[in-house]
């Protein structure tokens, strides 16, 4: 699938816009994870505001219609990453987004771990590792059984797959030939205690899910390309009727350097000087993406436009925002 | 169809002779299969748990996932968010261990509509041992909020508690039991969630049980006189205002339970109690510590006395 120079830009300025959006709410509350927040933002950027070949969002959806019974499935089963959820749920018009600022505080719509009664755009609760597959291939069922055409993702950590719960989904997944079941697994090589290969080693990934009956995808999960051509790949090219996995290589902590790859920062908020400079980074980031996209500025805030998508027969309109 | 009309047009078999709730629970499904948002599923159990015949009926709306109890709950809980009403199945033990991460976070924080079925409910499970002997799963299920749990002592009582269950929105633990029971209500009764049934009046000990211990209740009730049986299928939320005119009438109570001392129906008695300050003498028949293999009657014999 051919992809314009335009539309990666785009992605960049989005994904740069969530990973600032993502720092900022866990300071705020101090508390949260950026280190695996950080590792899946690209791809959630891709899945919400990324397009395929036919120029469709590749996740069907609209935020005016949270409960739209016919909408794609996110589940995040690698729940405690909920501030890349949120940044996405929140630039897409899901909820006001002067609830960044409350996320984890009591009363609060953002929960530390995403909550489907409280959020708008959150398919399902998670938090507990190990079980969103499971609740995904419920979904994938009760699709293919109603005859809806919806999809449903599932993203889940490659510390993650060491919960034997997931497999037991995984086989259930193969075995029914869910083909409407999209995992991803963010594979940033960091748990909490250490690199997932030393504590207990997962891969190789490729064949164990190859012997459970998914058609497999390795990407760079920080490559927009190599995110959208999976993507597309799963949405419209399909001829196999296999539940697909794409496993993304990743970096934990991605977008804050000097984060990246440190342990330390599965579940400690970034703060002092650290923090400033990733914010001045971002914002520098994000005004020289813009001055390439020709995007109009005001007061340093960025303006980013879609279009109009239709999508049989219902007409999906993403909003213009300042 | 709309499933009031369907429950009062469905009318209930005839039950005389002693059957196990299980079985019940399977006549149940046949009787109701036809409504399409009821989803069955078994984790490798289907004989033990009487689905077989709903399978057959209705394979669609069926499935089989072999053995893994957490992600069938699982699997459940992605049903109910697409508006089905999955009923899942297997032994009373393993929802509470091993499904019970499941449960808690994908059914109960979630208030999924899903209505867990679990047989072969305490000791009276017997040969199986106490690794198949479900002996603190009303506890856990008590234990955890938004789930309803209920305990029927015979046929009847099943068929017509699970009509109202299937009417009531949000997740429900039903346990159910291996062996054959009397039947004790007849077909004009009519079963309301949270409420109890006195079937004995009396003014001396008032017995309150759920379950196989109900027909013992019955038994000692018969052998002392006077003795008061409350049959209470509803753990939770319990009947507390019946616990209350016990509390007045009644000098002792006996809760009797085939379950675990903590945590089950005597400790929500002993709970009314506490709260409403009544006067009166608790006692409790319960299980002090694991069991083993035996038959029933051996069983209960040695774990109970009686």
């Amino acid at each position: 699938m051919r992809i314009k120079k335009k539309d990666l830009l785009q992605l960049e300025l989005i994904s740069t816009i969530l990973r600032d959006d993502i720092i900022t709410m866990i300071h705020e509350a101090n508390s949260g994870h950026p280190g695996g927040s950080l590792s899946i933002a690209d791809i959630i950027c891709c899945l919400y505001f990324g397009k395929d070949r036919y120029g469709e969002n590749i996740l069907r959806y609209n935020p005016e219609y949270p409960d739209w019974e016919n909408r794609d499935r996110v589940i995040l089963s690698k729940g405690h990453a909920a501030p890349a959820l949120y940044s996405a749920l929140g630039e897409a018009g899901f909820f006001n987004k002067k609830w960044f600022s409350e996320l984890r505080r009591i009363d609060s719509i953002l929960q530390g771990h995403p909550d489907m009664h409280k959020t708008p755009g959150i398919d399902f609760s998670t938090g507990s590792l190990g079980q969103g597959s499971s609740v995904g291939c419920g979904i994938a069922y009760a699709a293919k059984l109603q005859n809806k055409d919806f999809k449903v993702y599932v993203i889940a950590g490659d510390g993650e797959l060491q919960e034997g719960s997931n497999w037991e989904a995984f086989s259930i997944a193969g075995h029914n030939k869910l083909d409407n079941f999209c995992l991803i697994i963010d594979s940033n090589k960091l748990q909490i205690d250490g690199s997932v290969f030393d504590l207990n080693d997962i891969e190789p990934l490729e064949m164990k899910f190859k012997s459970f009956g998914f058609a497999t995808r390795r990407i760079d999960g920080h490559n927009y390309r190599e995110i959208i051509n999976a993507l597309d790949h799963f949405k419209n090219c399909r001829k196999s009727n296999r539940p697909f996995v794409i496993i993304a290589d990743t970096i934990k902590g991605k977008g804050v350097a000097s984060i990246e790859g440190n342990v330390d920062y599965h579940g400690k908020p970034i703060k002092g000087q650290i923090y400033t400079e990733a914010k001045k980074y971002f914002k520098k980031k994000s005004e020289k993406l813009s001055r390439l996209l020709s995007c109009k500025k005001s007061n340093s805030q960025i303006k980013v436009i879609y279009e109009t998508i239709k999508l049989k027969g219902l007409e999906l309109m993403l909003k213009t925002w300042d | 169809m709309g499933l009031k009309k369907l429950i009062s047009d469905k009318t209930l078999r005839e039950y005389k002779e002693p059957t196990a709730t299980r079985q019940a629970y399977g006549n149940f499904l046949i009787r109701f299969g036809e409504y399409e948002k009821i989803f069955v599923i078994d984790a490798d159990l289907s004989g033990s748990l009487q689905t077989k015949q709903f399978k057959n009926k209705h394979p669609d709306r069926y499935l089989n996932l072999g053995i893994c109890e957490g992600t069938m709950a699982g699997f459940a809980a992605g049903l109910a968010s697409c508006g089905y009403i999955p009923f899942i199945n297997t032994f009373a033990m393993f929802h509470s261990t091993v499904a019970y991460q499941f449960i808690f976070q994908s059914i109960a924080k979630t208030k999924m509509n899903v209505k867990i079925i679990g047989s072969h409910g305490g000791i009276h499970t017997g040969e199986d041992g106490d690794s198949h002997q479900a002996i603190n799963d009303l506890a856990v299920m008590r234990s955890t909020p938004n789930i309803k749990v209920f305990e029927f002592s015979d046929a009847i009582q099943t068929e017509r508690g699970l009509e109202c269950i299937l009417l009531d929105d949000g997740p429900a633990y039903i346990r159910l039991h291996r062996n054959k029971m009397p039947i004790i209500y007849d077909s004009s009764f009519k079963f309301e969630i949270g409420k109890g049934y006195e079937l004995f009046a009396g003014k001396n000990i008032a017995f309150i049980s759920s379950g196989i211990m109900t027909h013992y209740a019955l038994k000692l009730a018969k052998l002392a006189g006077n003795c008061r049986v409350i049959d209470m299928p509803t753990i939770d939320p319990i009947d507390e205002e019946l616990i209350l005119k016990v509390g007045k009438e009644n000098k002792r109570i006996v809760v009797m339970q085939d379950h675990f001392i903590n945590g089950g129906l005597s400790d929500a008695v002993a709970k009314v109690i506490a709260d409403k300050n009544l006067d009166i003498l608790f006692e409790e028949i319960s299980l002090r510590d694991f069991a083993e293999s035996g038959k029933p009657k051996d069983l209960f014999k040695k774990y109970y006395n009686l």
